[in-house]
């Protein structure tokens, strides 16, 4: 073999050589691209992409007994009934007597702090339930101490 | 990563130390998620707990009157799933019904069903066994388990009698 020849044969193998991938290449880099969509998740994952606000929102429970009037406290962290999800947490309560037929009864105002997701139709969102006042909405929240539901009366932003 | 004679790579002990650092990244992450609950502690069981449920069946017929009784077996029920067995820790006390009435002003009054025949209220405690849950009393197991809390209602059975029951208080047994 002339000695170009040979020059040439090293040269080529030189710049195979900058492309061969070995086994362990590949498994390293599989590695690093999973440990990459990983990190990316467990740290980002679960983070709204929309805008959240800070909102306060006033449910009114009706006909409650007096038996359960004491068992709401300012700081009780509030939790959607069916599934546990987070909600709020109650900033203030009232008692009122109750306007319904049941004289010996109470209408219980329970002001509830949360932070919201806000769309664009500005409808607030929290933990996936829309927050809206209207009697033709109705929410079943708990505390760890008593269950209660009711319509929203007012929400402010 | 070496070269060998040839030329070619060949796979040394820098690159396997590489590759279980990054297997043990993996493992870790997988860990996390698989092994660990909400608060971020060990998934372990629950401890069970005892605790006197107090509730309130309102509007009986009288035909039911002695039903609740000391030591009688219950379950509680959503509705579909029986969640829960236990005893009647003692007699239920029962009522006259409430109901309301108008006076004469029209006004709403509370009342109550007189008469050898008349609707009941009971009251009374049931032996539950569950388990507490982030501060709340779970009954049910798996995926069927479910917070019971004062201000609930849940399903009554005992013998042929299923009934409606307001939760009105949770008290440890000690």
């Amino acid at each position: 073999m002339t000695e170009s020849a040979k020059k040439k044969d090293a040269a080529d193998g030189r710049l195979r050589g900058a492309f061969r991938v070995t086994a362990a290449d590949v498994i390293i880099i599989a590695l690093a691209v999973i440990i990459a969509v990983g990190l990316y998740a467990y740290l980002f994952g679960g983070i709204s992409v929309g805008e959240t606000d800070e909102i306060t929102f006033v449910l009114r429970v009706e006909s409650v007994r007096e038996e359960f009037t004491d068992r709401i406290s300012v700081g009780d962290g509030v939790y959607r009934a069916s599934d546990g999800e987070y909600i709020g947490t109650v900033s203030a309560y009232e008692i009122q007597n109750s306007s319904a037929s049941e004289p010996d009864k109470s209408d219980l105002y329970v002001t509830i702090t949360a932070t919201a997701e806000v769309g664009d139709d500005g409808i607030c969102v929290i933990s996936g339930t829309k927050i809206l006042s209207g009697s033709d909405y109705r929410y079943e929240l708990r505390t760890t101490d008593f269950y209660f539901e009711g319509g929203i009366v007012s929400i402010t932003k | 990563m070496a070269k060998n004679e040839s030329g070619g790579r060949r796979f040394g002990a820098l690159d396997a130390f590489v590759i279980l650092l990054l297997a043990v990244a993996v493992i870790s992450v997988a860990s996390r998620y698989l092994l660990t609950d909400e608060n971020g502690i060990l998934a372990s069981s629950h401890e069970s707990v005892e605790v006197a449920v107090a509730v309130l069946i309102q509007d009986l017929p009288y035909t039911s009157s002695g039903v609740f009784t000391e030591g009688a077996i219950y379950y509680l029920s959503d509705g579909e799933t029986q969640l829960s067995e236990g005893t009647v820790i003692s007699d239920f006390t029962e009522t006259p019904a409430e109901y309301y009435t108008e006076n004469e002003n029209g006004e709403p009054e509370l009342s109550y069903a007189s008469g050898d025949y008349a609707n009941i209220d009971c009251r009374g405690l049931l032996r539950v066994t569950g388990y507490y849950k982030d501060g709340v009393f779970m009954i049910g197991e798996g995926e069927s388990a479910a917070p019971l809390v004062a201000g609930m209602y849940v399903t009554v059975v005992n013998g042929t009698v299923s009934e409606s029951a307001l939760v009105t208080d949770i008290t440890p047994i000690s």
